[in-house]
This record gives C-alpha cells, sequence and structure tokens, in this order.
C-alpha cells in the first residue's frame, strides 16, 4: 500500500510539472517523452513546494494535500487543454534499438545507485539540514511551524536554507504517513534518473551523433563523487545534487535558446533558473550567472520585454525568502564577512592558495576520475570549434560558477582553506553535469559528420 | 565546378582527418593523465584503491536500514540495539513545555553527532547543549534555550550526572542517562563533581 501511496505522491507532482510544461514550452518545439517526465518532476517539485510552503500558514494536514492535489490536477488540465487534449507527435516516445538500449543502460545506472544508497546513510547534512525539516513539516501537517526558525537550540539546523527539497520530501511522507529516512534517500535517484534523462535529451537535442549520448552516461561512472562516495552525490541527501540536476535542465533550455532564437523558451527557462535559489542558498549564485549568460541575447536584440519571463520568477522566489526570513528571524550565524572592498583588500593575500586548493581540488582523480580534465580539453574544442552559443554558453555555465565560488572563500569567516576543503567539492557538483554535457557535446566526432554533410552539398549542384 | 567540388572534397576529408587526429590525440592525453595522476600511478593499485573506495568502504559502512537508517547509523556510538526507537520512546515522555539539556564532554565530532541526532527525535522539545571541557578544553554552552525558559530534564553523555540527580535518572544504554532537572541551577554546574 505505501508504495502505490508513494507513486500517487509523485505522480501528483509530475502531473503538475507536465501540465507547466505542457503551458511553458513552445508549441512548435519538439519535446521527447523522457524529456517531459524529467522537465515534469523539476516543475512539480518546484510547484508542490511551493505550494506548500504558501499555504502552509493557512492550512495543514489533510486539507492542505487535498488543496495542492487539486491545483496538481487542475494545472495538468489547464496544461492539456492549451495541447488541444492530447500529445502530440512531437513528444515521442524512445525509438530504435539503440534508443532503448541507452534507457535500459540508464535504468541500470540508476539501480546501481540505488543499490549504492541503499548501503550508506546519509551525510550529516543530508539529515540535519535537509531532511530534519521535512520531518518536522510532516510531523506540523505538512508546513515547518515559524516557531522552529527562532529556535535558539537548532541554528546547526540552518533554518534560513531553502525548502524546495524538505518539503518535496515532506510531500511523499504526508501521502505514505510516516516519515522514513529510507524514503527520503529514494527523492534522491529519482533526481538522479531526472539528470540522466535531462543529459540525454541535450545530448541528442545538441549534437548530431547519437553516440554521444552513451558517454554522457558513462561519464557519470567516472566521477565517483556524484554516485559511489562524498557528499554532495546522490546517495548523501544534501541538496546539492538536486540543485545540479535543476541547473543542467536551466543551461540546457538557455543554450537552445541561442542556437534556436525561439523567444518562447524564455519563460521555461526562467521557471528553471528561479527554482534554483529554492533548492539550495548557492542557488541564487547560479541564478545570477544564468540570468546574465540570458541578458546577453536580450540586449543585443533590444528586446526588453523578453527579460519579464527570464527574471521574474527568480526574482520572485528570491525576494519573496528573504521577506520571509525578515520576518521569522532565523537563528543562524553567519559563515561569510560582509562583502566590502575593505575585507577585499585585506583578505586578498587568500588568492592565491584558494586558486592552489581548487586547482587540486579539480585534479582530485578519487573524487572526480578525469572529469575536469576533460572539461578543460572540451572547453578548448568548443572555442575552437562550435558555433557561438555553445562556445559562450556552456564554459560560461560551468567556469563562472567555480570562479564565484572560488571567490566566495576570499570572504568566509571561517578558516578559509578548512572551509574550502569542507565544502568545494559539494559545490563542483553543482556544475559537474553540465559539465558532462559540455564533454559530450565538444568531441569532434561530430564535427567529422558535419564535413560529410558539408561535402555532400556540391555534389547536388 | 567540377574543380571546385574536388577541393571541396578534398578539405573536408582532410578536416576529418584533422579531427580523428585531435580526438585520438585527446583520448591519449586523457588515459596518460588518468594514469600519471591515479594515486598510486599503475592500473592495478588504482583499481585496488577504486574497489576500497567505493565498494569496501561501503559495505563496511553499511547502514542498518529502516525508517531510521541515518540515525540510527549515527547512534551507533551509544551501544544499543534500535538506538533511534529507544531514543524517541524515552524522550516521548518528556513534556514539550519547558527546555531540556544535553550535556556532555569536550567538543569531538562524536559528541556532536549524539547531541544532534537526539535534538532531531526529540522534535518539538528544545534541547540546549553544554560541552564540559576539562582536560579538553573551556566548557561552554553553544545553542541554550531562551533566556527565561525553564530547563526541565537534562541528558548525560559519556559524563556521569551529579549525585543528587542519580536516583530519578534513567539509563538508556551504557552512555546515556535521562534525568529530570532540579530547580533553577546554573548550567555550568552540572559539569561539576
Amino acid at each position: 500500500m505505501e508504495i502505490v501511496l508513494f507513486a500517487v505522491a509523485l505522480l501528483l507532482i509530475i502531473a503538475a510539472g507536465c501540465g507547466i510544461s505542457l503551458l511553458s514550452l513552445p508549441r512548435n518545439r519538439s519535446t521527447g517523452a523522457v524529456e517531459l517526465l524529467c522537465l515534469s518532476f523539476l516543475l512539480g517539485a518546484s510547484f508542490v513546494t511551493l505550494a506548500s510552503f504558501t499555504l502552509g500558514f493557512l492550512i495543514a494536514g489533510w486539507g492542505l494535500r487535498l488543496v495542492i492535489t487539486a491545483c496538481c490536477l487542475a494545472i495538468f488540465a489547464l496544461g492539456l487543454r492549451a495541447r488541444s487534449w492530447r500529445f502530440d507527435r512531437s513528444f515521442a516516445p524512445p525509438a530504435g534499438k539503440r534508443d532503448w538500449a541507452l534507457l535500459c543502460a540508464s535504468l541500470a545506472l540508476v539501480g546501481m545507485a540505488a543499490w549504492v544508497s541503499s548501503l550508506r546513510a546519509m551525510g550529516w547534512d543530508g539529515l540535519l539540514n535537509w531532511e530534519f525539516k521535512a520531518r518536522i513539516a510532516f510531523l506540523n501537517g505538512g508546513a515547518i511551524p515559524l516557531s522552529f526558525y527562532s529556535d535558539p537550540t537548532r541554528p546547526w539546523t540552518h533554518p534560513e536554507y531553502p525548502l524546495l527539497l524538505p518539503l518535496a520530501e515532506a510531500w511523499l511522507y504526508g501521502w505514505v504517513g510516516r516519515a522514513d529516512q529510507e524514503m527520503a534517500q529514494s527523492l534522491f535517484l529519482i533526481f538522479f534518473a531526472a539528470a540522466l534523462g535531462l543529459l540525454h535529451a541535450s545530448v541528442l537535442r545538441f549534437c548530431e551523433h547519437p553516440a554521444r549520448a552513451w558517454a554522457a552516461t558513462a561519464m557519470t561512472l567516472l566521477a565517483p563523487q556524484l554516485i559511489f562516495s562524498g557528499q554532495g552525490g546522490v546517495s548523501s541527501g544534501y541538496a546539492d545534487f538536486p540543485l545540479a540536476v535543476f541547473y543542467l535542465a536551466a543551461v540546457a533550455i538557455l543554450l537552445e535558446y541561442y542556437e534556436a532564437g525561439d523567444a518562447g523558451l524564455l519563460l521555461p527557462f526562467g521557471l528553471l533558473a528561479g527554482a534554483l535559489p529554492w533548492v539550495k542558498k548557492e542557488g541564487a549564485i547560479l541564478w545570477t550567472c544564468l540570468i546574465a549568460i540570458a541578458m546577453i541575447k536580450v540586449i543585443q536584440r533590444r528586446d526588453w520585454r523578453r527579460a519579464a519571463p527570464i527574471v521574474a520568477p527568480g526574482l520572485a522566489v528570491l525576494a519573496g525568502w528573504r521577506i520571509f526570513l525578515m520576518i521569522a528571524k532565523p537563528s543562524s550565524g553567519e559563515e561569510f564577512l560582509p562583502v566590502t572592498p575593505s575585507i577585499l583588500r585585506s583578505n586578498l593575500w587568500r588568492a592565491p592558495q584558494i586558486a592552489w586548493a581548487v586547482m587540486r581540488e579539480l585534479l582530485n582523480w578519487r573524487r572526480w576520475g578525469p572529469l575536469w580534465v576533460a572539461v578543460v580539453v572540451a572547453a578548448l574544442f568548443l572555442i575552437a570549434n562550435q558555433g557561438r552559443g555553445r562556445r559562450v554558453i556552456l564554459p560560461a555555465a560551468v567556469f563562472l560558477p567555480i570562479a564565484l565560488y572560488a571567490g566566495a572563500y576570499i570572504f568566509t569567516g571561517w578558516d578559509f582553506l578548512v572551509h574550502l576543503n569542507n565544502s568545494f567539492p559539494r559545490l563542483l557538483v553543482h556544475v559537474s553535469l553540465v559539465a558532462m554535457l559540455m564533454v559530450s557535446t565538444a568531441a569532434p566526432i561530430a564535427r567529422a559528420r558535419k564535413d560529410k554533410s558539408v561535402h555532400a552539398t556540391p555534389e547536388v549542384i | 565546378m567540377e574543380q571546385s567540388q574536388s577541393t571541396y572534397a578534398n578539405g573536408a576529408a582532410e578536416s576529418e582527418v584533422k579531427n580523428r587526429i585531435i580526438t585520438i590525440l585527446t583520448a591519449c592525453l586523457i588515459i596518460a593523465a588518468a594514469f600519471s595522476l591515479w594515486p598510486g600511478g599503475t592500473l592495478w593499485l588504482s583499481l585496488t584503491n577504486r574497489f576500497d573506495n567505493v565498494l569496501a568502504r561501503s559495505l563496511r559502512l553499511k547502514a542498518p536500514g529502516g525508517s531510521y537508517d541515518t540515525t540510527d547509523h549515527f547512534l551507533k556510538p551509544l551501544q544499543i540495539q534500535n538506538p533511534s526507537e529507544m531514543i524517541s520512546k524515552a524522550i516521548s515522555d518528556i513534556p514539550t513545555e519547558g527546555a531540556v539539556l544535553f550535556i556532555t564532554v569536550g567538543d569531538d565530532e562524536e559528541s556532536e553527532l549524539i547531541y544532534r541526532t537526539v535534538s532531531y527525535l526529540g522534535w518539538p522539545r528544545r534541547i540546549g547543549e553544554v560541552r564540559c571541557g576539562g582536560t579538553r578544553g573551556p566548557t561552554e554552552a553553544p545553542f541554550l534555550p531562551a533566556a527565561g525558559e525553564p530547563v526541565k530534564w537534562l541528558i548525560f553523555y559519556r559524563i556521569d550526572p551529579p549525585p543528587e540527580l542519580t536516583q530519578a535518572s534513567k539509563k538508556i544504554g551504557p552512555r546515556l542517562t535521562l534525568s529530570p532537572a532540579p530547580e533553577m541551577k546554573e548550567w555550568k554546574l552540572y559539569c561539576s563533581r
């Protein structure tokens, strides 16, 4: 029975997300069934958790769950209505042996991640910063009570952290009827499956050679930090991996906008990017990077109206959460010093040591395998060989956040090297999936094919 | 037309050869980097290292499973069966009004993890922490309940409660003791022998 209730909770998330996807994606865009499912899960999780948070102030328990369920089904119906009550052929299931083989390989990978998850407990932060809030929300009828935020005995739970992950876990707990730490870990497997699906879909969208989709799958195995070990990976229960999945989805749509120029893509991009600050505090940095990249195109086109769907969702989340924190007055302390020119000047001596520590981390084979070496090579390939969109977007989406994250340690109030060694590996998880997309996209295999197609054109003449 | 076609074909073929060479060189570079940078430096060592890191360590760290999978794993140092359930049950007898103090020795990672896990299981009770110093450091209370909130219960970890409290106290395994708090006592006094 529990598995049925778990499936219902998950299906409601997907239904809401599917409705939002159908409403926001351009009608002429060809979206595969797997990609639609992955986007639906991400957008649905954002919707359900934001609804839990806002409606949780008014109602609790079964009432809250019923209202959110009704909203999920209504959005799904609206999405279908917008598409004339049917999924058209553009939402194609996998076609051909190669697609199905890839799907099977991905499922095997998810199975392996599930096995590793079953062997490992969550990390400290996974339980105490994230799952704890889900448990509190569940015990309180689906919403976290205001008294939690100002509890002076629990500032170590970081009450100021955003709530997508805890409220998504609480949604599952609410339907199943009990808090369960293993169930919370299973949510990360769904994020992992979504990551694989989005990687495949994006690689197939941007590359002519389907073999590259295998490269993206293989790369998740090469970086042990993601599946096998380490904080921030799939089994750890941290918000870093879900953040990476949202970031991948947003970058993929932004890249598509740069390459196809379809302004209809800006709304789904804005929604996905806007969810980033709702997943984790660092999501605000990722959101800023993406908005900066997207605005370049908007400024080039001088189409200022397009800025609204890009900026509004993220701005609403950031401002709303900020206002809430001002009211709730969370009890946690500040890890970082104020970002001022005087502190920058006085701490600038840290920069060379930070740069060295970052290099060492990128070359940490036990955690990352050959991923970051491949990323550097891929960036060089992209800059030398590929179209303008890819050349700018992918390297910027990977290296800009890394540089900003590294730069933040100049302002840390702790011992900066200890802080960096503790947290930087987790921060790299955020951009690792986009890094994999970049490596898969950059390999010169498709270039050869392109040359063949160019070769074919004069023969027709 | 024929000349331009053949020039085009030659160009494309050259480009293809060039790209293949770049691919092979990149692959070689990545493989060489993998072997040279990997700790141990040889394929065999790297494989054994990876096996140890990935599989053997995971099996050694195997979590017990179930609803309290992670908390049971964190509470292993308490040396009791089903520690999360035991503690939840013991704490459920404590009324939610009034705070609890978790008193431990030193500020080592294990004590901190036990405190936070007990606090997790004790929600919605407010559970503060007192770290008794001694040779390992100063006595400190990083997370105290709000001023004016009475402390009704005490949890001692790896430290014996004061003699006047032993009568009413209840042992949860060999390392944890739950005890009602005496009327109004300065938190530092719980550390004194």
